[in-house]
């Protein structure tokens, strides 16, 4: 595994639309295997970020590669899988008719695009629907037949934009099954979201876009290796002390009144050092309490609170 | 070459689908019946005051397949631009492309698929009608225009020029303002054509070069007059008697011209549509 180049690298991408910057310059990596998430708030160019990774905008400057590929070559999209944001398909095909033409778009060999079609509309829920016409689909079926044609011929690499929305309830839960099955078959899922909560119980890592920038990337994990929120309450905030602590968090929340400083850790790893260097220095420590920040609270954090952002 | 091929079918099936193809035969059919009615009823009258076959009833004749085929000719233009005028820009707005493009194809297979299923369509719709045409016409009368086959392939390219302007406009305009731009260009190259030929009865060389200047612009009426010229005895040609008579026709250098101006537009499509942000 750690000889295949990574999923997606991309270095410096950029996307001008006259004036306008939409992607300033994008230097990601995603390594095989990882359910990478996108988040950022509506126009922060995520959208436009997966569509040059995917060939349908031409980058500015920059350049990119899929599983090794670079995204100039048609040939880098082999064993990857995409469903559009704003999803629409040919209302006049049939739903088997529609999956076919994109299996031998992949290059597919006939039979095993007829093998896979009732598999992967039965993965998504649609199982008796293969001869109905996609114009009769409700906005919801037609995103689960947008996901089934992202899944054909078995990608490595999956670019899900904006992937719940319109589904209600069971079809998020739906697509989180089924993203957890292509993660532990060992796909690489690339999700595009603003859905902090969907992200967060799907993704292993983040990156926060705004303004066409990567402004953090982060790993989730459990709640003993995530993000931290320290909450630190002394006696008295004496010259030195948020000085001092800066050597752990650049991050740090200062409210005199309560007596209360607020500092982002990425673990919990300094907690007892953090302890002892404020009771050597002889100030009072009234507590010290860690809770692990929910993506919700670094993303606020990270790009601020009076950007749109949905929560549910 | 093979997802060509699958962009080709796609476009045919969507044509099938959307009933544009059965819309059009049945009226091409209707038309043929029409047509087939008004000659036997006029050969009827023809032969009651007439003393068989002579080269003034062949004349009659040839003037009414020269109006069929004038007709075919129009059809075929309208047909070119209606069907493809909103192929690309209608897939880039309403999105559809977009999981289409991304999939491990060149653009270009996008594009010369669409050309090639929607250029396979007119093409076979031409032939058809013209087949109905001259069936009807052999049929009743015993008359076959001259060199009916080099006439039908050049009112076939006439359509396949307008489709490949459509194509080209499609990669940057919207449906509607490609319309636009296609029926103006026609029109240019339309009211060029009768300019050209007026000038030429008239001696009138000014005349005759905007035509030509309006036929390197657009060559499709060009391929018209190439046709209908071809398609008349030489004994007609310079009578004047109908308005379809030529002294002179554009010669094979307009017809390499326009093949020519043909793949120039496809190049040019295809270069165009790959810098297209979908």
């Amino acid at each position: 595994m750690s000889q295949l180049p990574p999923a997606i690298e991309s270095h410096a991408l950029r996307k001008e639309y006259g004036t306008t910057v939409a992607v300033a310059g994008l230097t990601l990596r995603v390594e095989r295997g990882e359910v990478f998430g996108f988040i950022g708030p509506n126009g922060a160019g995520k959208t436009t970020a997966v569509k040059m990774l995917l060939g349908l905008a031409r980058p500015t400057s920059g350049e990119g590669r899929l599983l090794g590929v670079p995204i100039t070559d048609p040939r880098c999209r082999r064993r990857v899988g995409f469903l559009p944001e704003d999803f629409r398909f040919h209302e006049w095909l049939r739903a088997d008719e529609f999956l076919a033409v994109h299996a031998r778009l992949q290059g597919l060999p006939t039979e095993e695009g007829s093998r896979c079609i009732p598999e992967l509309l039965e993965l998504v829920r649609l199982p008796d629907v293969a001869d109905r016409h996609l114009g009769t689909f409700s906005k919801g079926m037609l995103q689960r037949i947008g996901l089934a044609q992202a899944l054909i011929g078995d990608p490595e690499l999956v670019f899900l934009d904006e992937p719940t929305s319109g589904l209600d309830p069971l079809g998020r839960r739906m697509v989180r099954d089924i993203v957890r099955e292509l993660r532990e078959r060992g796909t690489t899922l690339f999700i595009n979201s603003h859905l902090l909560s969907e992200v967060e119980l799907t993704c292993t890592r983040v990156a926060f876009i705004t303004g066409g920038r990567v402004r953090q990337v982060t790993t989730l994990g459990d709640q003993s290796n995530g993000l931290l929120r320290v909450e630190v309450r002394v006696g008295k905030i004496e010259e030195g002390l948020v000085g001092g602590l800066r050597r752990w968090s650049e991050q740090i929340d200062v409210d005199e009144e309560a007596r209360m400083l607020t500092m982002r850790l990425p673990d919990d790893t300094a907690l007892p050092d953090i302890a002892r260097w404020i009771v050597r220095r002889g100030i009072d420590l009234y507590s010290l309490s860690p809770r692990p920040m929910s993506l919700e609270d670094l993303f606020v954090s990270i790009v601020g609170s009076d950007e749109p952002c949905e929560t549910s | 070459m093979r997802n060509i091929l699958i962009f080709a079918e796609l476009t045919f099936r969507e044509a099938r689908r959307r009933k544009i193809l059965w819309v059009a035969l049945a009226l091409g059919l209707t038309f043929i019946a029409l047509y087939a009615l008004g000659f036997y009823q006029i050969f009827v009258d023809f032969l009651r005051h007439g003393q068989g076959r002579n080269m003034l009833l062949d004349s009659g004749f040839n003037f009414l397949v020269m109006a069929g085929f004038y007709v075919i000719s129009f059809l075929g233009v309208m047909l070119a631009v209606l069907t493809s005028v909103g192929t690309l820009p209608g897939e880039v707005s309403s999105h559809t492309i977009q999981a289409l493009a991304a999939r491990p194809v060149r653009r270009r297979a996008i594009l010369l698929g669409k050309w090639l299923g929607l250029a396979l369509m007119l093409v076979s719709y031409i032939a058809l009608l013209a087949a109905g045409v001259i069936v009807a016409t052999w049929g009743i009368s015993g008359y076959i225009p001259p060199n009916v086959v080099a006439g039908v392939a050049l009112i076939a390219l006439q359509a396949l020029i307008m489709l490949s302007v459509c194509m080209l406009g499609g990669t940057r305009l919207s449906t509607i303002a490609n319309g636009v731009v296609a029926f103006m260009l026609y029109g240019i190259a339309f009211v060029g054509g009768w300019i050209e030929t007026i000038g030429s009865f008239a001696h009138n060389e000014t005349a005759v070069d905007i035509g030509i200047l309006s036929s390197l612009l657009v060559p499709s009426e060009a391929m018209w007059k190439m046709a209908s010229y071809g398609m008349q005895p030489p004994a007609v040609r310079g009578l004047g008697i109908s308005p379809f008579s030529l002294t002179t026709a554009p010669s094979t250098a307009m017809l390499i011209y326009a093949l020519l101006y043909t793949a120039a537009l496809l190049v040019l499509a295809v270069r165009s549509f790959n810098r297209r942000d979908l």
